[in-house]
């Protein structure tokens, strides 16, 4: 159930995705400022026709999510299109901290309308019930995809995975690491490495470096897997904790390959034109996880219910995609995306079925004796 | 009448009754108040409440983990151990550059104030890449270095103690400077043509008269970048590698991420308790109104 | 408290210092312009001038501090222009004190003999307590300077400055932070450490009759120069231009022209048309025509009677007349002129404002100096 207003704001932002099908984020970017500033006039104009009144008293949607470029691919592609045609601004808090909207709940303070949350925060929110059952009068289902709806409360906003990248200037040929074996494997690869400070997907990379199966993971054989890590600690250069880190290593020559997340990945290659190759075989997926939530006892939940509607859409899901490389969860997304980048998400079906699922329940379970674990290992 | 009152109350005279703005408190407690008021409601009480919260719900349980547990004790050591040589490496880099600015001219002085306090304008994550640029087994020092011949293999330069200091010291040697230099400022130039003048090289003039008088201003500037220190974690965790984890660091991991609240409670009270009885000692020892410039005792 | 004994502190003698067309400027701005000054060994010479006339440069240089553009400073006749501050053996006094706050009495003292020489320790603390009790601070050794008044720290200054028994100790208005008694009262005592010591004293004073009662000799700076130098008495008496003239003491100065000049004398014309005819054996003679001053100090002039006639008289008006206990201030309206003067309650008498005076004066005290000054 669509009002005139939601409809315009997908209808320009589709027109600018089939206008650049193709081309890359800048083109793509400059394609989309020029749409918003043309429907800002557009709107000023028909804003004074109709109730400009009842929009300007309109109550503010509150958004938590990732801080710097992700903010900004938020704003661009979802909250802006969406604040300009409904009147609801969107007020976007930043940096992305699971435990203050914890904190809020517990102190019933909730000041988060809707968020955006990673797997394991997401896994979280449904076991901890941080979230409001949605609305779907307001809604409509019509225009999401299954996936989205995998989780109960929740949808399904993007899908990231964490893959190994190498230099194709290190290794042009075919001769290139293809595995995390060949990753683990010093003397054949020498090189500088690098693997995200978090036990989770490392543990599993290590184990799927030892030869277990991809559907035999978890639960993990932790043992085995500190084992296995052991062997490759004094070949890592550095245990990244920011997802810039391992893209601007890689790129300034002090990491021939890494793990790095696809966004940023693919932020260098398909952006920054960078020579590097993603291996999505034995990639960890966060699948559908990363989901939207209405929290619990927010101030605003049918503004947040309304943003929602807007943002889960395919329209804003692809245009995100383009900005930050996130992919759609939305599979209605992928008409309006060229097949060339379609081909360079996680959630595309043919690099989804190369990767592994993270267990995140597993981890919510584990996570906290698992880490303590991980940093006394690697702190010695 | 007049005549009397210009002579001053006499003993016998009760105490004048002064309006309320001219007794000796009013002013410093109406001043001061927005202040305190702000520091106990958003500062005092919280951390009042979490000390309490968690000493009702968890008992000492998290303190109990964190001296008893090898990562937390492993942590501590990096902390104080990268702190003192963050603070020892802004003095010996620090101490020079303030003693220039105090006998420079005018002009030549402010130029070296705002290249020294430009860095402030770089963001930390920009300033911390700078590093891996020059630092890096790929980096200008490494290729120079080997290019030169002078060593086979890149230096270990990156992610490890040396850069985690070397980071910090970048960030905290403007302050040191300041603070050193606004000491320093403060001593009489006079002394010093005066030891001159009775005898004394321009090196024992330094040594016997400028250097100690200086002991006051380089033992608060000290403090001030020692205390500093112990809070760093953007700079540990960009440079660094885990085995220089800071106190901060472990603080958000447990709060933000493992969401065990009662940890990082603990250890941030910890942190804050060693921070307080530095302060202390120290004012118990030198006058801490020198770190603001008060007056000398 | 036994008596020092001052042929212990009495120095080898006092060191000459000559300063030979000595400039220095800074950004730009002349601070002293080719100054010339031979200074006697042993004597007390005081720099005197107002601020800005070069005199604490003057000191500074001869310090060390500052160094010149051009010329030669030589102490005993060897050239010392780059010799540092520390090798120049000088004690010096400063305004500020400039003791350190981070020493006690006794360190403070004992710094120039620590910095100079290798003293055993008790030698070394005999010499302070000898120079402490020159000062009167004995008993004071313990004390920091900031325990003492402003009095007794110049007193501590004073002997940190002559302890190595320097040939030459420097004073750069020593005391002048000071009020007007202890002024006084250090005034005697630092003339009397000159006078133990022997060693040659400059010391620096915007403060003229300080420059006048303490110094063998005075050197008036004005404008980054020597306006003259000379003993007390003759830059008084006889200062060289109009204003060292007016700088130090009180004086009447009259524009007028040399209208004869012969053996006998000079012969002026005021601007009031008055001739005035001053004895030959002054120290300047102007050719007739020259336009000069005609300098005649307060305490110099007096009332006369009415009827004497005298080439050494003025007549006018009284035109002011100030009561100060002991005296009259006048002020007397020649015409083109005033004139002031002293006068005693007696001599007034019934004079009132607008009556007629006659000043007068010993011929020869009058004094002629180039106009244009």
């Amino acid at each position: 159930m669509r009002d005139r207003e939601t409809e315009e704001a997908l209808g320009i932002l589709r027109d600018v995705l089939e206008e650049t099908r193709g081309m890359d984020r800048r083109a793509f970017l400059t394609r989309l400022g020029a749409a918003a500033a043309g429907s800002a006039l557009l709107s000023t104009f028909t804003s004074v026709l109709s109730s400009t009144a009842a929009k300007a008293a309109e109550e503010p949607v509150t958004v938590m999510g990732w801080g710097g470029p992700w903010k900004d691919a938020i704003m661009k592609a979802l909250a802006d299109p969406f604040s300009e045609k409904s009147g609801i601004p969107v007020r976007y808090v930043s940096p992305y901290d699971y435990s203050k909207l914890l904190a809020m709940d517990q102190a019933k303070q909730q000041q988060f309308d809707a968020v955006e949350v990673n797997g394991m925060d997401s896994t979280r929110m449904i076991r901890d019930n941080l979230g409001t059952p949605l609305d779907f009068s307001i809604i409509d289902k019509n225009n999401l995809s299954p996936e989205q709806l995998e989780y109960p409360n929740a949808i399904g906003a993007c899908s990231v995975a964490t893959v190994m990248i190498y230099s194709k200037k290190r290794w042009p040929g075919d001769d290139h690491p293809k595995t995390w074996a060949d990753f683990w494997d010093q003397k054949k690869y020498p090189g500088g490495r690098s693997l995200q400070r978090t036990p989770v997907k490392t543990l599993e990379f290590a184990l799927l470096a030892d030869g277990v199966p991809k559907d035999k993971l978890y639960p993990l054989d932790l043992d085995r897997a500190f084992k296995k890590l052991e062997e490759i600690k004094p070949h890592i250069v550095t245990w990244f904790s920011t997802g810039s880190e391992p893209q601007q290593l890689i790129a300034s020559g002090e990491l021939e390959f890494t793990a790095i997340w696809s966004t940023r990945a693919n932020d260098s290659i398909l952006n920054q034109n960078q020579p590097f190759e993603i291996i999505w075989d034995g990639g960890a997926s966060e699948g559908n996880a990363e989901c939207w939530f209405v929290c619990r006892g927010c101030p605003n939940p049918t503004g947040a219910m309304k943003f929602l509607n807007f943002a889960a859409s395919a329209e804003p899901q692809a245009a995100f995609a383009r900005i930050i490389f996130a992919a759609p969860v939305n599979q209605k997304a992928y008409k309006l995306l060229d097949k060339k980048f379609a081909e360079t998400m996680p959630s595309y079906p043919a690099n989804e079925e190369k990767m592994f699922q993270i267990d995140f329940k597993y981890w919510v379970d584990n996570y906290e004796a698992v880490t303590q674990r991980f940093e006394t290992w690697i702190q010695s | 009448m007049a005549g009397s009152q210009d002579s001053g109350p006499s003993p016998t005279s009760p105490a004048p009754v002064l309006p309320l703005f001219q007794r000796s408190w009013f002013a410093p407690t109406v001043l001061l108040a927005p202040t305190l008021l702000w520091l106990i409601f958003f500062y005092i009480a919280p951390i009042a409440l979490m000390v309490w919260r968690g000493l009702m719900d968890t008992g000492l349980q998290g303190y109990i983990k964190i001296f008893s547990s090898d990562i937390y004790l492993k942590v501590f050591w990096n902390t104080l151990q990268i702190s003192i040589i963050t603070t020892i490496g802004c003095l010996v880099l620090g101490y020079p550059i303030a003693f220039a600015l105090t006998v420079v001219g005018r002009r030549l002085q402010a130029l070296i104030l705002v290249l020294v306090t430009l860095p402030y304008w770089l963001d930390y994550v920009v300033r911390s890449y700078s590093w891996i640029v020059l630092l890096g087994r790929r980096g200008l020092i490494n290729n120079i270095l080997v290019g030169l011949g002078i060593v086979d293999q890149p230096l270990p330069l990156l992610f490890n103690l040396f850069s985690v200091c070397v980071g910090m010291i970048q960030v905290l040697l403007p302050i040191m400077i300041l603070a050193l230099f606004g000491a320093m400022s403060r001593i009489d130039r006079r002394l010093m043509l005066a030891a001159e003048i009775h005898g004394a090289s321009r090196w024992r003039a330094f040594r016997t008269v400028f250097f100690p008088l200086s002991l006051a201003g380089v033992y608060s500037a000290c403090l001030l970048i020692f205390i500093s220190a112990l809070g760093f974690f953007i700079v540990p965790a960009l440079i660094g590698s885990p085995r220089q984890t800071m106190i901060t660091q472990s603080i958000l991991v447990l709060a933000e991420t493992l969401l065990n609240w009662t940890d990082a409670a603990a250890l941030s009270i910890v942190l804050l308790v060693a921070t307080m009885v530095l302060t202390i000692i120290y004012d118990r020892f030198f006058n801490i109104d020198r770190l603001w410039g008060g007056d000398q005792r | 408290m036994h008596n020092v004994d001052p042929a212990d502190l009495k120095t080898a003698a006092g060191a000459g210092v000559r300063l030979v067309g000595v400039s220095k400027a800074f950004r730009g701005t002349l601070a002293i312009d080719d100054i010339s000054l031979n200074i006697e060994p042993g004597s007390f010479v005081s720099l005197l001038g107002p601020s800005g006339s070069g005199k604490t440069t003057t000191l500074n240089m001869i310090a060390g501090f500052v160094t010149p553009d051009a010329g030669q400073l030589l102490f005993d006749d060897k050239p010392i222009t780059d010799i540092p501050p520390h090798k120049r053996n000088i004690g010096m006094v400063f305004q500020s004190y400039a003791l350190f706050p981070h020493m006690t009495v006794f360190d403070n003292v004992a710094y120039p003999l620590r910095m100079r020489t290798k003293l055993r320790k008790d030698e070394l603390g005999e010499r302070v307590r000898e120079a402490l009790q020159l000062v009167r601070l004995s008993g004071f050794e313990d004390r920091y300077p900031r325990q003492l008044s402003g009095g007794q720290q110049q007193r501590v200054s004073m002997a940190r400055a002559l302890v190595g028994r320097p040939r030459l100790l420097l004073m750069d208005e020593p005391l002048g932070a000071l009020d007007k008694k202890l002024r006084d009262e250090l005034q005697v005592e630092i003339k009397e450490i000159h006078r133990k010591l022997g060693s040659t004293f400059i010391y620096v004073t915007h403060d003229q009759t300080e420059a006048l009662t303490m110094s063998d000799a005075v050197v008036v700076m004005r404008n980054a120069q020597v306006a003259q130098f000379g003993s007390p008495r003759e830059v008084y008496e006889e200062p060289e231009n109009t204003f060292v003239a007016s700088f130090l003491g009180n004086a009447n100065l009259l524009p007028a022209k040399v209208v004869a000049a012969d053996g006998q004398g000079q012969t002026v014309r005021l601007s009031n048309g008055a001739a005035l005819t001053l004895p030959s054996g002054g120290r300047r003679t102007f050719i007739a025509g020259s336009d000069v001053m005609l300098l005649l100090r307060p305490e110099d002039l007096a009332l006369a009677a009415p009827g004497t006639a005298d080439s050494a008289t003025l007549n006018g008006t009284l035109h002011e007349m100030l009561f100060f206990g002991d005296s009259y201030k006048l002020i007397v309206d020649i015409g083109s002129d005033t004139l002031m003067l002293w006068a005693s309650p007696r001599e007034i008498a019934d004079l009132s404002v607008g009556a007629p005076v006659r000043v007068a004066w010993d011929a020869g005290r009058a004094g002629l100096l180039p106009a244009g000054e």
